[in-house]
């Protein structure tokens, strides 16, 4: 049995792996923000920081000059652990330095420059952000316009990226791993399950499932067990009752035997003897003979039923006509007045010959007894079958006992006896062990119409 | 009239036997016992034994061996049992055929003169020759490279019906129509375990025979050279 679509492994895994994606890109990206936010932030405060102890140690340590280019040399003495840039412009508007410094902190300012005196702003060019810084020269009424690149930092925050991304992905493979890892686990005790079931079901009663462990699979086992068990002890016990019963019909016909014997042997001697008995004795004899008949083919159809019940009859194959069969049997019981014969095809198939004329006389036998003669039996040569069909001209079966007559001792009409009971049960056997099969219709003659079908070799046997 | 040997040791069924038999002129010798039947079996010399397969003293299947190794007397098996492996061992110990309880008068009857028939039957041609074995049928003598080899009745009937076919192969049934005068579909492994009796006794290699051929789900055949 195969699991239809993706298999609960399948979904299990994936569905690892979906949820550690989502949560991976999701830590990642929140702590990247968080992080990249507070390195920016303490960038942005240390320059700041920075550029107000160089203008003050500048002021500090030398006479400031009166024109930016002198101040922005002053400057640019001091010693800093940054490396920065600085652009000097006075209240006149004359700047030394690069224009753009004054020109980009006028623009993100829109404007004016009143807010970069306030502290700092990160400008963020592409490639290169940088940390602005406006420090106003008291002095000298002027403003230093630094410039800090955070090319350090850049490549730190890349370095920071690269890694999570790598740990997210790993995190990703990982989860995908342990949810197939878990599937698996989770799965083979399913899977124990399955296989258990599979070997109830081809008949296999000791199938049992182990019930080590606690949860629901423990339980489910347990359950199946107690199942397993019940059904076992159900089942044997119906086989052994079956068996006792099928030996006890056994050991009964068998025990018959021997007393039967004497009665055929002795029945046997009074009939060569008949000539020499009165009238009433001779037909004494006859009755006792005739009902010792039937009690020795009672006795004989019960030890074959019992047989094919207990799978004990074995099969001895043999190429053969059955239309040469039919024609034999009609001979020897000397039904040729009553049952005519046609066939077309050739009708050699591998037979058992014994329970083949077994089945035309038990059909012939049944017609002639329940139905009326006369009685047509057809055989019909077809591709890979043979077809017997016996039709006869009395009352027919009715569609609603179709299935009945089959049955071991089914009688449709009390009055008509004759026959073991058994005769048919044992016909529908022997087509079974041929590997065909027997139906009762009606006739176009009025009467049943029994038609059975045989597979003319037994590899069609073995094959169905 | 020919004189038969019942060996049987239920009573009943003896005595209704004896006298269906002797209703038809048989005149019939009863033993009850399987060892009595070992030790008095030829005494006098039977045409025919009726031999029950379960005995006490001895089983019906040590007592048909032991005759066998004696003599070629036609023997017919009475059996209770039609258990497979107890039908083909007692056809193995050499019987000449079997017949099952309870059983029809006129079959036994039938049975007992088909293999009589067999002990007396003279066909023609008189002579013949198969591979090293000659068959001389006045004498009822087979010789095997001038060995002689002692075959029963049925066996002997058997070879002739193969051999009266020029090498042509014959179903099992159709022997046993023939050898035995069966005239219904009977007991194929009848025919299977005569033929293994007779390959013991005319074949090089029993396991791999060159003149009794077997035709796989069909029959057997003669080989003519």
């Amino acid at each position: 049995v195969r699991t239809r679509g993706a298999g609960l492994g399948v979904r299990w895994t994936a569905a690892f792996a979906l949820v550690a994606a989502f949560s991976s890109i999701a830590i990642s990206g929140l702590s990247y923000g968080m992080v990249r936010a507070s390195w920016l932030d303490r960038a942005v405060e240390t320059r700041s920081r920075e550029a107000i102890l160089i203008v003050d140690e500048a002021s500090a340590e030398q006479r400031l000059g009166p024109d930016p280019t002198s101040v922005r040399r002053s400057i640019r003495r001091i010693r800093s652990p940054f490396s920065y840039d600085v652009a000097v412009r006075d209240a006149t508007g004359s700047t030394s330095g690069p224009a753009s410094l004054v020109d980009a902190a006028l623009a993100v300012e829109g404007g004016t420059i009143r807010s970069w005196r306030e502290g700092a702003v990160v400008v963020e060019e592409p490639d290169e952000p940088w940390v602005g810084v406006a420090v106003p020269v008291e002095e000298v009424d002027a403003t230093a316009y630094f410039r800090f690149p955070l090319g350090a930092l850049v490549d730190d925050l890349e370095l920071l990226r690269s890694s999570l991304a790598g740990a997210a992905l790993t995190a990703v493979f990982l989860s995908a791993g342990v949810g197939w890892l878990a599937s698996r686990s989770l799965l083979r005790p399913l899977h124990r399950a399955r296989l258990a079931v599979q070997r109830l079901e081809q008949g296999r009663l000791d199938s049992r499932l182990p019930e080590e462990g606690r949860g629901e699979f423990a339980d489910l086992a347990r359950a199946f067990n107690a199942m397993a068990d019940a059904l076992e002890r159900t089942v044997r016990d119906l086989q052994a009752m079956e068996a006792d019963q099928r030996r006890f019909v056994s050991d009964v016909s068998h025990e018959l035997r021997t007393p039967l014997t004497t009665l055929l042997a002795a029945g046997g001697a009074l009939e060569s003897n008949a000539s020499t008995l009165s009238a009433g004795a001779a037909r004494a004899a006859r009755l006792l003979i005739e009902e010792t008949r039937r009690l020795v083919r009672l006795v004989d159809d019960l030890m074959e039923i019992s047989r094919m019940d207990s799978g004990g009859a074995a099969m001895l194959w043999e190429r053969m006509d059955v239309a040469a069969c039919v024609q034999g049997t009609i001979e020897r019981h000397g039904w040729s007045d009553r049952v005519s014969l046609t066939s077309s095809g050739t009708a050699v198939m591998d037979a058992d010959p014994r329970r083949l004329a077994a089945v035309c006389r038990n059909l012939i036998d049944n017609a002639l007894v329940h139905g009326e003669p006369p009685v047509v039996v057809s055989v019909t040569g077809e591709d890979h079958r043979i077809r017997i069909e016996v039709q006869d001209s009395g009352p027919g079966v009715p569609r609603s006992s179709a299935d009945d007559v089959f049955r071991r001792f089914f009688k449709a009409d009390a009055a008509r006896g004759g026959g073991s009971g058994l005769g048919l049960a044992i016909v529908r056997e022997n087509a079974r062990l041929h590997g065909g099969e027997i139906v009762v219709t009606r006739s176009s003659l009025g009467g049943a119409r029994f038609t059975c079908s045989l597979p003319r070799s037994p590899e069609a046997v073995s094959a169905s | 009239m020919p004189s038969i040997l019942l060996v049987e040791d239920d009573r009943a069924v003896g005595d209704s036997v004896t006298l269906a038999l002797q209703s038809y002129a048989y005149s019939v010798r009863t033993i009850r016992d399987g060892a009595l039947a070992l030790a008095s079996w030829d005494r006098p010399l039977p045409d025919l034994i009726l031999l029950d397969v379960m005995l006490p003293g001895a089983d019906g299947l040590d007592v048909c061996r032991h005759i066998r190794r004696e003599s070629q007397l036609p023997i017919i098996m009475l059996t209770a049992r039609t258990d497979p492996i107890d039908v083909v061992l007692g056809l193995e110990c050499g019987a000449d055929d079997y017949v099952t309880k309870p059983f029809e008068v006129r079959v036994l009857l039938a049975r007992m003169a088909a293999v009589l028939r067999r002990s007396t039957h003279r066909p023609r041609p008189e002579r013949f020759r198969c591979g090293d074995i000659e068959v001389d049928l006045t004498a009822r003598v087979v010789t095997k490279r001038g060995e002689t080899v002692h075959l029963t009745p049925t066996e002997l009937r058997l070879l002739l019906e193969l051999a009266s076919h020029n090498g042509e192969a014959l179903t099992r049934q159709q022997l046993l129509q023939r050898v035995w005068e069966y005239d219904l579909p009977g007991d194929s492994r009848l025919v299977d375990v005569c033929v293994q009796r007779l390959r013991r006794k005319i074949e090089d290699d029993p396991s791999d025979p060159k003149l009794l051929i077997t035709l796989r789900g069909f029959g057997y055949r003669l080989s003519a050279t």
